[in-house]
């Protein structure tokens, strides 16, 4: 990863019994891509976001 | 620790965009370590003082800004360095403000234009906004540099490069990098500093989730539609100043900047105002006043035994008001009240009977005193009633002393323009008031937003308490089944109820509370137009404006006052005879008389369920006993355990005039002597601090109101001990000390003055005069005032026609547009009759002198319902067909009728279903409709009725006649009262024989176990019983009482808090003339077969109820008032 382009925090659907937890990152990846990854802050697990 | 100061902060006075309260905003602050902290609620400085006044004791100072609203709907942040800019800040909010309330029903969002803000940017450090939709930072994030960088250029100009800046927010929404790249770009070009601010919401994280839903409340859309418009996580919460230098670090010198903006930013609400109020500093108010008071002293007092003391209490009263530099204060109040004179006189007409009273009376502490006595801001003579100064005035005064003065209604309506008038529209405003979220409001608003189904989330608001929110849980649970209100979604519901409860959802217009300034208002507080056509209202409440020190005078408008005088004027159009009531018998022995077997239904302050419960033990026999009466059923005297001594030593001295009433000291007597012994007045909490513990009369009134606010722990036991030791020093034990402290504590401050209740229990005694000697008039006068008092109209014509006045139906020949007196020719015992026949109706063509047709002795009083009680039909038509049935001559037929009122045809069907039409159809309500139905109306045209086609409508069909139950149910569609058979009386046959009726009870023997039934007419919970609820219930015969115990409440909590017809179980208990059932059970009353769906046809269900399903027995009957506990 060469580095992060922007960093922002989505905390939504506390109403439900799913409650949504995630800190998003764009990242400019070595080879020149650019992705979106982000952490879930509920279960740990880190996604890269398609699409 | 970071030099970080948040500059960018929303309290809940944003109104829907703010989810926490200025005190917790300050206990937030203070607890991060900051040293300063802004307040920038939007278009508002609703909040400011609140927040002022929170952190100061924290350490924490307040900068006092506002986030503007541009006329574009961008925004910038705007604080004040000086008390410059602070005036500029006003009169921009107050712009803002011009012009959102000209359709009163439909306010519009305050804006200012970008020009005025240039105009007036002096003492004013301007932000340029916040990430979304600020001015700069707004365009920038949707691309529009060029705009941006141009907005950005005005605002340079107009601040200047030292009191602009470039504000730099993280939201951690996914452009904030690139956008804050950009701005500080911008920022270098321009030359200005960047300044980082956080943009706040919320004190706590806890509290983010009630800003999201506030967004969708404000939206009209649910929580999952306003995903764009949500601040999507919770970085809106109020954040640690290391936090914030760590959410900034890529812009370290925005953070460095804050900091050094907060220096400069050094004006402070809580002293820098310098508001004066008119004749605050005219030097020659001593004199005047003093001149004032001796001339009127000697008019009022000549001959009189009590003028020497009169005298000498003026002087000591000048005394202390020229010391405190009050006599300013007290001209402008005799200045507005001369308004109010000729303001009554205006409204009353100089024919009136009314003109014999006074426009309007005072109420509260003012009484007491003999400067308001003689300038006619009091009525009650303070040396005659030995009224006590020092609660109103005393040489320690730290604040304004307050006098509230109480008008009736239609003279406060014309008074509160014309004080706007006097002043200017620029130094007289009204006072604010905040809505705030109740249990209620606020279930059914985040109900919707969180996408819950609309019928349970009505239940589950219906099911609440309406006060305090810790049981919401449970009333979900009652409501919808445990299980559903488990789910996650009803338990957020829950939470938001919670954490909502208290906050202020809308400002509204202040009662009565007015401001008078001696420069523009505008300047010191903003200004904004009230719902009201012609009001305005300064942004803070009555606490505000407290600290603030603002003049504050309460203009009230008092139903009683209202219904006496409307009293008064009918009994001179009715009869003829003036009453002046300030020369009435005032021993009049009837009126004791009813006034001890409680028979005071309709009467001020003495008819609630305590008062007649209390009146019938304490059996008040003059004026001084009334002023007594008045303020024993109040918090103070049952809390602090003076009710039970007092009753009992009534009754002792009644038994035996010897009785020696005990006190708990020899000091205490001159001040208890009273009260026999109790502290029933708030300013016997001052006079025994007085005499009992040698406190001067500032510690005492310091005392006093540390209790009623209960604010400080420290500061009670710091009295605690004075008092103590100072009771002890003059000679009583620890124990007696102690004692006589928590009967102090106890009373807490929520009492009536002595003052107060001598005002109130005159009105008491008044207003059974009028219901002793004058009953159909005070009842017209009551229905036409409504809402007032503790009885529903139905009740109260109830109560009348078992004391024999007969209450006539409204009748489109003999109604008014209001309720008035009538002669009728005596009828047979029985119920009314539906028709006007055999009433005159008098009016009093010739003046009042003029003496009435028909002869008296054989005739009787009687209350002719007005057509205006007919609910939904306008009061234009109402007026109109009156106008035309005096002009024009009584009305023939049905479809003359029709063809002559111009009322639409819903409305014409309305009147039939009241029975109003019943003279014209003989056979009755049906065969109104029915002709009405096909007759041609005429139609309301600029300048009158363009007349139907006089054509006659066909016989109408043979129509059964309305059933005795669809005939009572339709009368409480659509007035809400029946004048013939109650509904038990009805319901009575079906039910069991064990179901007592109120008549029954009376001869069965206390302690019976017993099963009755009724309208539940009233509920209570007051906070002094401990969860105990009282029920009122009515049938046929009278009244019936219930004492519902907690453990019944939670059993039986629906059937009690929302049922209009119950029955109930329990033990009959009699003491000394008060009945009561302590009931074991109380459950709905059902009567399946009612037919009521005619009823639902002609009336809108909202005429009646917007609550309930149509099919129900509630959707008619009358709701009961509820008087229930706060918190």
């Amino acid at each position: 990863m060469e580095g992060v382009l922007e960093d922002w925090v989505v905390e939504d659907r506390w109403w439900t019994a799913r409650p949504l937890r995630r800190r998003y990152f764009e990242v400019v990846l070595c080879d020149g891509r650019n992705a979106v990854v982000y952490r879930d802050l509920v279960t740990g697990g880190w996604f890269e976001q398609r699409g | 620790m970071s030099s970080y100061v948040e500059l960018h902060c929303h309290s809940s006075f944003s109104f829907l965009d703010g989810a926490s309260h200025p005190v917790e905003l300050a206990g937030a602050a203070a607890e991060h370590g900051y040293r300063a902290i802004a307040i920038t609620d939007h278009d508002g400085l609703h909040g400011a003082m609140e927040l002022a006044q929170a952190t100061k004791p924290l350490g924490v100072r307040t900068i006092v800004g506002s986030e503007l609203t541009l006329e574009d709907g961008s925004h910038i942040t705007a604080l004040c360095e000086d008390r410059t800019g602070y005036s500029n800040l006003c009169r921009l909010i107050t712009k803002a403000h011009e012009g959102t309330r000209e359709r009163p029903t439909e306010p519009t969002q305050p804006s200012v234009p970008l020009a005025e803000v240039e105009r007036q940017a002096e003492g004013l450090v301007c932000l340029s906004g916040c990430a979304h939709d600020g001015a700069v930072g707004g365009r920038v994030d949707r691309g529009r540099h060029a705009e941006a960088a141009a907005v950005a250029r005005r605002l340079v100009g107009a601040f200047g490069r030292d009191r602009f800046r470039i504000e730099l927010q993280r939201p951690f929404a996914r452009r904030d990098r690139r956008r804050n790249r950009h701005l500080a770009q911008l920022a270098e070009r321009l030359g200005v500093p960047c300044v980082a601010t956080g943009d706040v919401h919320a004190h706590s994280r806890e509290r983010a989730p009630l800003q999201d839903v506030f967004v969708a409340v404000r939206t009209g859309a649910t929580l999952d539609e306003s995903e764009p418009l949500r601040r999507g996580n919770t970085s809106h919460v109020l954040a640690s100043p290391d936090a914030m230098a760590a959410r900034f670090a890529d812009h370290p010198d925005a953070v460095d900047e804050s900091a050094r903006l907060a220096e400069r930013l050094h004006f402070d609400l809580t002293s820098d105002l310098g508001y004066r109020y008119p004749g605050s500093e005219d030097g020659s108010a001593d004199r005047r006043l003093a001149e004032l008071c001796r001339s009127l002293l000697a008019d009022r007092y000549a001959g009189r035994g009590t003028l020497r003391r009169a005298g000498r209490r003026l002087e000591e009263e000048l005394a202390i008001i020229r010391s405190l530099g009050l006599a300013g204060f007290f001209l402008l109040h005799r200045d507005l009240l001369e308004l109010a004179r000729e303001v009554a006189a205006e409204v009353r007409g100089p024919a009136s009977a009314r003109s014999l009273l006074p426009p309007g009376r005072g109420r509260g502490s003012s009484v007491s005193s003999i400067v308001c006595y003689l300038t006619g801001l009091s009525h009650i003579d303070p040396v005659e009633c030995d009224l006590f100064l020092g609660r109103f005035l005393n040489e320690e005064l730290t604040a304004l002393p307050d006098i509230d003065l109480d008008f009736p209604r239609d003279i406060r309506e014309v008074l509160i323009p014309r004080v706007h008038e006097r002043y200017g529209r620029d130094k007289s405003a009204l006072v604010a008031a905040f809505a705030t979220y109740q249990v209620r409001s606020a279930i059914r608003d985040f109900g919707k937003a969180l996408g819950l189904p609309p019928g349970e989330v009505e239940r589950a608001a219906r099911s609440a308490d309406p006060f305090g929110a810790s049981d919401v849980d449970r009333y979900l649970g009652d409501a919808i089944g445990a299980r559903r209100a488990g789910s996650a979604r009803w338990q957020a519901l829950v939470r938001l109820v919670g954490d909502a409860w208290g906050l202020a959802r809308h400002p509204m217009q202040h009662p009565g509370g007015m401001v008078i300034s001696t420069q523009p208002l505008n300047e010191i507080c903003p200004i904004q137009p009230a719902a009201m056509t012609g009001r305005q209202m300064v942004q803070w409440d009555k606490e505000s404006c407290a600290d603030a020190g603002f003049l504050k005078i309460d203009l009230l408008g008092l139903g009683m006052l209202s219904a006496v005088a409307r009293c008064v004027d009918e009994i001179a159009r009715a009869r003829a005879e003036w009453i002046d009531l300030s020369r009435i018998d005032y021993g009049d022995e009837r009126v004791y008389s009813e006034i001890q077997e409680a028979e005071t239904m309709g009467v001020f302050q003495i008819e609630s369920r305590a008062q007649m419960q209390m009146l019938k033990r304490t059996r008040p026999e003059n004026l001084d006993d009334l002023t007594v009466q008045v303020a024993l059923v109040r918090p103070g005297p049952i809390q602090g355990g003076a009710v039970h001594p007092y009753i009992e030593r009534r009754k002792a001295l009644r038994e035996d005039p010897a009785y020696r009433v005990p006190y708990d000291h020899p000091s205490l007597e001159p001040v208890l002597s009273d009260t026999l012994g109790a502290i029933v007045f708030q300013d016997q909490v001052i006079e025994v601090a007085m005499a009992f513990a040698g406190f001067s009369p500032g510690e005492a009134e310091g005392l006093r109101r540390a209790m009623s606010r209960a604010r400080s722990e420290a500061a009670m036991r710091s009295y605690e001990e004075k008092f103590v030791e100072g009771a002890m020093g003059g000679g009583a034990s620890r124990e007696v000390a102690e004692r006589v402290y928590s009967q102090i504590v106890g009373f807490s401050g929520f009492g009536f003055p002595k003052a107060h209740s001598a005002a109130f229990g005159l009105l008491a005694y008044q207003s059974t005069w009028l219901r002793v000697h004058y009953g159909p008039e005070l009842l017209c006068a009551l229905l036409n005032e409504q809402p007032m008092g503790f009885y529903p109209p139905d009740s109260l014509v109830h109560e009348a026609q078992r004391r024999g006045i007969a209450v006539l139906p409204p009748c489109v020949l003999g109604s008014a547009a209001e309720c008035r007196v009538e002669l009728v020719m005596p009828r047979p015992a029985g119920p009314a009759s539906d028709d006007c026949s055999g009433s005159t109706s008098l009016e009093m063509v010739g003046g009042p002198e003029q003496s009435i047709v028909g002869s008296r002795g054989s005739c009787e009083y009687a209350v002719r319902m007005g057509l205006g009680y007919i609910s939904g039909i306008r009061e234009e038509e109402v007026r109109r067909l009156v106008e035309e049935r005096e002009g024009g001559g009584p009305f023939r037929s049905l479809a003359d009728l029709a063809g002559r009122c111009s009322a639409q045809r819903d409305s014409l069907e309305k009147l039939a279903w009241a029975g109003a039409c019943d003279a014209l159809a003989a056979g009755g309500r049906r065969e109104a409709l029915w002709t009405l139905g096909v007759a041609a109306p005429g139609v309301a045209v600029a300048d009158g009725t363009q007349l139907a086609l006089p054509l006659e409508a066909g016989e109408a069909p043979a129509l059964r006649e309305l059933s005795r139950w669809e005939r009572l149910l339709a009368d409480y569609g659509s007035t809400r009262v029946t004048l013939r058979e109650h509904p038990m009386e009805l319901m009575r046959p079906d039910l069991p024989e064990e179901i007592l009726s109120s008549a029954d009870l009376e001869r069965t023997p206390s302690d019976s176990r017993v099963r009755v039934a009724g309208l539940v007419v009233a509920r209570q919970r007051p906070a002094t019983a401990h969860g105990v609820t009282f029920m009122l219930l009515e049938d046929e015969h009278g009244p019936i009482n219930l004492i519902v115990p907690p453990p019944v409440y939670e059993r039986c909590r629906l059937a009690v808090r929302a049922e209009p017809v119950v029955e109930a179980r329990g033990k009959l208990e009699r003491r000394e003339g008060v009945t009561n059932v302590v009931v074991t059970d109380v459950r709905a009353l059902h009567r399946p077969d009612l037919p009521i769906g005619e009823v639902r046809h002609i009336e809108p269900r909202r005429a009646w109820s917007t609550e309930e399903v149509a099919g129900d027995l509630r959707a008619v009957l009358p709701a009961a008032h509820s008087f229930g506990r706060r918190g």
